[in-house]
């Protein structure tokens, strides 16, 4: 149910955060745009596997694309058509992979994922070394940090609004009984191919967007840079921490996992993959449903007893 | 009376296991028609078939003389298609109202807000559900989820409904009342095609049977007659022990599972 005082803290929260740069150092920019892109990616990422169990791992596949968009793009053209641009590529090529890997069954799907961000890196990889002749390319946009930040905290949002209008549509009925049994799902006339593919591609755009944002913060691009796996990963773990089947779910899971990477990044660079794995393992077994959902129960049984 | 569901020809291979061979016949619209058969005689595989869960290997299968065997389920739906499992299924994250919602809201005339609401709660009415609207759809019992079952099925708003030994498993006393609610359905101009075991219900409901053994259809008439037939109670008798078996194993795995 929405209220009018939900909405009133919506847009309250909103206005601070669109005021923080004014009394941030660099620093602090810094990890905040860090986790806006997370918020965004995880949310985003949620609409499509939270209902369906689809677990996706071809995050940094658009994000990598976006980003690469604007680094081919950067000259001549103005941002945010080079943005506009990044997205509708990201739409095509995820209307094409759904096309061919959303009949597959679940681990299939995983591992189709997976493979498909490397492809994409080989892919790109080979094109720039055999046809352009380069590897890394420069971005080169007047845009400061605090614009990049504005610019997440709108791509943020609009996946956010998004995401609550998917949760109140057809649609997002229709995932949901999807994600419940598919057999179901295609008996009662929903059109099994159509549905997944229309989310998958709202996801993998929005995912494309916030790629595409970020690029001018590397200043340097090349294909290891912006497909980096570790992407895909922390956006899956992030979204079944907080629980991919509320809007705020992955919003929860972001910040004290983002924090925790900033820090063991900082602390511990040489075991930080493998803590990775284990907090992943961890979460899948204790909190397959995520934390709102665990809290959710742990109230519902206190107020039994 | 017109033919309404029209079979020709049909079969269905599973790699080198035939399940259905050279099935056809006639369905009038209105009519309702007993499905029996010893098991594994492709009861269950025909009507996967008539719903499009499975593809035919061969044959025709028209509605209205509209060819549908090449159609997905979501669109034989949409032609007035809709059915019960012999497995049930519910959706166990929704409640039963939500169950019956979801049957309304990709229907050929979806209806979704607050009108879905009301017509769901008369479909609930129909089944004897009303007062279980909230619950969620995984805490029901064996019958209610029959009947939810049912109940979404008629949310579509169907023109066809197979059933799918809807009325196995059920107390005397359930069995009496859900053969009074087929019944019930059956009134409203609702074809009907049901699949079941128990002789008592099929004499109670159907005027015609057809009768399938390994695949085939080996005999379709009057139910009556088709009961007191040889061919009919040697398929029943010679399949008694495998029958048995089957049974047997099929509530073993389902206790494990
Ligand atoms: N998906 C499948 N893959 C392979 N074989 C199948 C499949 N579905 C059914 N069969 C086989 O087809 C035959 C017919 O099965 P079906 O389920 O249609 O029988 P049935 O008449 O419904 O039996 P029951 O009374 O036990 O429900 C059986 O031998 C069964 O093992
Ligand atoms: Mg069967």
């Amino acid at each position: 149910m929405i209220t009018g005082a939900k909405v009133s803290v919506a847009i309250i929260a909103f206005g601070l955060l669109a005021l923080l740069p004014f009394f941030l150092e660099a620093y602090g920019l810094g990890l905040m745009i860090g986790m806006l892109s997370y918020v965004a990616l995880a949310t985003a990422w949620s609409m499509f596997s939270g209902p369906t169990h689809y677990i996706s791992l071809a995050t940094v596949a658009f994000y990598g694309v976006g980003a690469y968009t604007v680094a081919v793009l950067n000259e001549g053209i103005s941002f945010p058509v080079i943005l506009l641009i990044a997205v509708l590529i990201g739409l095509v090529l995820s209307l094409a992979v759904g096309v061919a890997t959303l009949r597959l069954a679940g681990v299939y799907f995983v591992i189709f994922s997976f493979g498909l961000a490397e492809l994409v890196r080989q892919l790109i990889t080979w094109y720039e070394v055999n046809v352009t002749g380069t590897l890394g390319r420069y971005i080169f946009l007047p845009l400061e940090p605090q614009d990049i930040y504005w610019l997440l905290l709108g791509a943020a949002t609009l996946t956010l609004i998004i995401g609550w209008l998917v949760r109140r549509s057809r649609i997002g009925l229709a995932l949901r009984v999807i994600g419940d049994d598919e057999v179901i799902a295609a008996h009662i006339g929903i059109n099994l191919t159509r549905t997944k593919l229309l989310l998958f591609a709202l996801s993998a755009s929005l995912i494309t967007l916030v790629g595409a944002i970020q690029a001018p913060r590397w200043v340097y691009i090349e294909p290891s840079i912006v497909f980096n796996p570790t992407v895909s990963f922390l956006t899956v773990i992030m979204a079944l921490l907080g629980g991919p089947h509320r809007l705020f779910g992955p919003l929860f899971g972001v910040v004290p996992l983002f924090l925790l990477f900033e820090w063991l990044s900082a602390n511990f660079p040489n075991h930080y993959s493998i803590i990775l794995g284990a907090l992943f393992i961890a979460i899948v077994f204790v909190l397959p449903n995520g934390v709102l959902e665990f809290l959710d129960r742990f109230r519902l049984r206190r107020a039994k007893t | 009376m017109t033919s309404f569901l029209e079979l020709e020809n049909v079969a269905k291979k599973f790699g080198g296991l035939t399940a259905v061979r050279d099935v056809s016949f006639t369905l009038s619209k209105g009519e309702i028609v007993g499905l029996l058969g010893p098991n594994g005689s492709g009861k269950t595989t025909l009507l996967n078939m008539i719903s499009g869960a499975n593809k035919v290997t061969s044959g025709k299968i028209s509605l209205n003389g509209v060819s549908i065997d090449s159609l997905r389920p979501d669109q034989i739906v949409n032609k007035g298609v809709s059915r019960t499992f012999q497995l049930v299924r519910i959706l166990p994250s929704m409640t039963v109202e939500e169950n019956v919602i979801c049957g309304l809201a990709f229907r050929k005339m979806p209806v979704w807000g607050a009108k879905a609401a009301i017509i769901a709660r008369e479909k609930l009415e129909i089944v004897g559900l009303k007062d279980k609207a909230s619950l969620p759809g995984h805490s029901l019992n064996y019958i209610d989820s029959k009947r939810l079952e049912l109940a979404r099925a008629l949310a579509a708003d169907p023109e066809l409904l197979l059933l799918d030994e809807w009325l196995s498993g059920l107390t005397p006393e359930e069995l009496e009342a859900g053969i009074e609610l087929i019944r019930s359905i059956e009134t409203t101009g609702i074809s009907i095609l049901i699949v079941e075991h128990i002789m008592s219900a099929i004499r109670a409901l159907c005027p015609r049977c057809v009768v399938m053994n390994s695949g085939e259809i080996i005999a379709d008439g009057s139910t009556g007659t088709v009961l007191q037939d040889d061919a009919v109670s040697a398929a029943y008798l010679g399949g008694a022990p495998c029958c048995m078996l089957t049974i047997s194993l099929c509530s073993m795995t389902y206790i494990l599972l």
